[in-house]
C-alpha cells in the first residue's frame, strides 16, 4: 500500500517543555489514523508540526515522498494536505458559502468554479440551509461541520482534523462519523486527534496514543484498547468500551 | 444582486448624471467642495483596499500622496513632463515605497505596522523640508497655469471635478472587481483570520504586498491629481497627517471593507467638515472640535460604518415585510 505520509522522529520544545518527543509514525493512502492522549500529551502540536504551523527542532515530514518539514502552511496545503483547527477560525464576517469559497479558490481560480465546489462541499457536511449566513451566527456545531467543509474545499490528499467532535451532540456525532466514512471511501487519507473514545475506536484503522509528549503505543482499536500501558497511562486504569 | 453587465451599467449611469450635474452647478465653493469629496473618496477607497480589505491599518499613506504630487510637479517643472505621465511615474514610486514597507514589516502584525507606516511617512515630511534643491524646502512648488488637457491644467472649476469622480469611479470599479474575485475573498479572509488563511493555502505575504502596492499606487495618483488642481505644492499641505487620518477615518465612518464605505464616508464628512470650518471660522478651533465630537457620535452609534449599518436595516425591513405578508 502506497505510503501518504510519514513522519520522522519529530520534536518540538517550547523553552524547558518537551512539547513533541521523537514521535514517528507512517499513514497509507485512504487509511484513518487516530491520534489519541490526554489533555496537553502534544496531540495538537505534532499537527502544528505537519502543518507548518511550526518548525520542529528535530525530525522530518514527508507527505508523498517529498520532504515538507519547514514549509510554509500554504505551501503544505498547496501540495495537498490541509487541517482544521480545535478552536474553530471562522471567517466571521463572511458567508458560509463564502468562506468554503475560499477554501475552494486553492484548485480554481474562477469564482463561478469555486462556487459549485463551496456548494458541493456545503451539502455534503449538511450546512447548505445556512449558507447564506454570516459564519459568525452560527452555533458551535456547526462551526465545526464550517471548519471541515472549508479544508474540504481545497481538494486535499490528506486532511488532519482536530477534534472535530468536540461541542457536537451525539446525533451530530454520528453524522460527523458517516461524513468522515464517506470522504475516505472517496479516497481521502485522514488523520484524525479526537477526545470521542467511541467515535474514534468505531473510525480509525489504526491508532497512535500520545502521553507527555511521547507515543507510547499504536495498532488497531482493538489492541489499543488491550494494551496495558495504554490503560494505565491514558485511562488511569479503568477503560470500558460499549 | 445586479449581474455584471447591469452593475456596469448603472455604476455608468450614475457617474453620467453626476457629470451632468455637475456642469449644472456655477458656485464655485460648491464646485470646490464637490472636488475635495471626491478627492478624499478616492484616497479613502484606496486607503480601504489595504487598511480595509486586507487589514494592514496603515496611517502614512500621506507619504503616497506627497510621493504623487511632487513627482508630478517636479517632472513638470523641471523636465516638462505631461502631470498624465508624472503621476504614473509618482504611482510607480509609490508602490516601490509600499513594497519595501510591506518586505520590512512581513512579521510585523497589529500597531507595530501601523507605527511603521507613521514613522515612514514623517521621515518623508521631513526629507521634503531639508532636501531644498529638490523639492524647494518649505517654499513649496508653483505650478505655471498653461490650460490644456496634456499639462492636465483647466480654466473651468468643473473638469477637475470631473476627473476626480472618474477616479473615484475607477477605484470603485477595482474594488468591485475584487470582491468577484480570488484575491478579494483572500484579502478578507486574511483580515478575518490569518492562521485559518494560511491553512487553506491563501499566500498571504503577497496577497499582502499586493494590496499596499495597489492601494499605494492609487493613492500617488490621488495625490497627483489634488497637486493639479491646487496649483502649488509645499510639504504642509500635501505631507500632512491630514492625508494619512482622514481617509482611514473616512473608511472606518463608512464601513471598512465595503466597496461603498468609504466613498459615504468622504461624502458625509467632506462636506460637513468644510461646512464648520465656514460656519465658525470665526472662533479658531471651534469648528475642529464640533467635528471631532460628531465623529464620536457615528463610531458609538454606528460601529460597523453607515453603510453595512444601512444594508443591515434594509435588510431587516425587507425580511419583515415578507413575515406580515406570509
Amino acid at each position: 500500500m502506497a505510503l501518504k505520509l510519514k513522519v520522522e522522529r519529530l520534536t518540538k520544545r517550547f523553552g524547558g517543555l518537551t512539547a513533541v518527543r521523537d514521535v514517528s509514525f507512517e499513514v497509507r493512502d485512504q487509511e484513518i489514523l487516530g491520534i489519541i492522549g490526554p489533555n496537553g500529551a502534544g496531540k495538537t502540536t505534532l499537527f502544528h508540526l505537519i502543518s507548518g504551523f511550526e518548525r520542529p527542532d528535530a525530525g522530518r515530514v514527508f507527505l508523498e515522498g517529498q520532504d515538507i518539514t519547514g514549509k510554509s502552511p500554504e505551501a503544505i496545503s498547496r501540495l495537498g494536505l490541509t487541517r482544521t483547527f480545535q478552536l474553530v477560525k471562522p471567517f466571521g464576517k463572511m458567508t458560509v458559502l463564502e468562506n468554503v469559497c475560499v477554501g475552494a479558490f486553492l484548485r480554481r481560480s474562477d469564482l463561478t468554479d469555486a462556487r459549485a465546489v463551496a456548494e458541493d462541499v456545503v451539502e455534503l457536511v449538511g450546512l447548505k440551509p445556512f449558507a447564506d449566513q454570516p459564519a459568525a451566527t452560527l452555533p458551535i456545531g456547526h462551526r465545526k461541520r464550517l471548519e471541515l467543509a472549508r479544508a474540504l474545499a481545497t481538494e486535499p490528499k490528506i486532511l488532519l482534523l482536530d477534534e472535530v467532535m468536540g461541542g457536537l451532540t451525539p446525533a451530530e456525532i454520528g453524522q460527523m462519523i458517516d461524513t468522515i466514512r464517506r470522504l475516505r471511501e472517496g479516497g481521502l487519507t485522514i488523520v484524525i486527534i479526537e477526545h470521542h473514545m467511541r467515535a474514534i475506536m468505531s473510525l480509525s484503522d489504526r491508532v497512535v496514543v500520545m502521553h507527555q509528549g511521547e507515543k507510547i503505543a499504536e495498532g488497531t482499536p482493538k489492541e489499543i484498547a488491550q494494551d496495558s500501558r495504554v490503560i494505565e497511562a491514558y485511562f488511569g486504569g479503568e477503560l470500558r468500551f460499549a | 444582486m445586479l449581474k455584471k453587465g447591469g452593475f456596469v451599467l448603472s455604476a455608468g449611469l450614475v457617474v453620467l448624471l453626476m457629470v451632468a450635474l455637475i456642469y449644472q452647478i456655477k458656485n464655485k465653493y460648491y464646485l470646490d467642495i464637490l472636488f475635495m469629496t471626491f478627492f478624499w473618496a478616492s484616497l479613502a477607497a484606496a486607503w480601504n483596499i489595504s487598511g480595509g480589505y486586507a487589514g494592514q491599518f496603515s496611517l502614512g499613506h500621506a507619504a503616497y500622496v506627497g510621493i504623487g504630487a511632487y513627482s508630478t510637479a517636479l517632472l513638470y517643472i523641471n523636465f516638462h513632463v505631461s502631470p498624465w505621465i508624472g503621476m504614473v511615474v509618482g504611482g510607480l514610486f509609490s508602490a516601490l515605497l509600499a513594497l519595501f514597507i510591506g518586505v520590512i514589516t512581513v512579521k510585523v502584525r497589529g500597531p507595530f505596522y501601523t507605527l511603521i507606516t507613521i514613522a515612514v511617512a514623517e521621515l518623508l515630511y521631513i526629507s521634503a523640508i531639508q532636501l531644498k534643491e529638490l523639492t524647494h524646502g518649505s517654499e513649496g512648488v508653483s505650478l505655471p497655469f498653461k490650460p490644456g488637457w496634456v499639462n492636465m491644467t483647466f480654466r473651468e472649476r468643473e473638469t477637475y471635478v470631473v476627473l476626480a469622480l472618474l477616479f473615484v469611479a475607477l477605484i470603485y470599479f477595482i474594488t468591485k472587481t475584487m470582491e468577484r474575485r480570488r484575491i478579494g475573498y483572500y484579502l478578507i479572509a486574511i483580515r478575518e483570520n490569518e492562521d485559518a488563511a494560511r491553512a487553506l493555502g491563501v499566500p498571504v505575504k503577497e496577497m499582502k504586498l499586493l494590496a499596499t502596492v495597489l492601494s499605494a499606487f492609487l493613492t500617488a495618483v490621488g495625490g497627483a491629481i489634488y497637486a493639479m488642481y491646487i496649483m502649488f505644492i509645499e510639504p504642509d499641505s500635501v505631507l500632512s497627517f491630514a492625508f494619512s487620518i482622514q481617509p482611514a477615518l473616512m473608511s472606518i465612518i463608512g464601513g471598512l471593507g465595503t466597496s461603498l464605505g468609504p466613498l459615504i464616508g468622504s461624502f458625509v464628512l467632506s462636506p460637513l467638515d468644510m461646512f464648520l470650518r465656514e460656519s465658525f471660522s470665526h472662533i479658531n478651533g471651534l469648528n475642529l472640535l464640533i467635528y471631532g465630537f460628531l465623529l464620536v457620535l457615528f463610531v458609538l452609534f454606528w460601529p460597523e460604518g453607515l453603510w453595512p449599518n444601512a444594508v443591515r436595516v434594509y435588510r431587516k425591513w425587507r425580511s419583515g415585510g415578507v413575515e406580515t405578508k406570509s
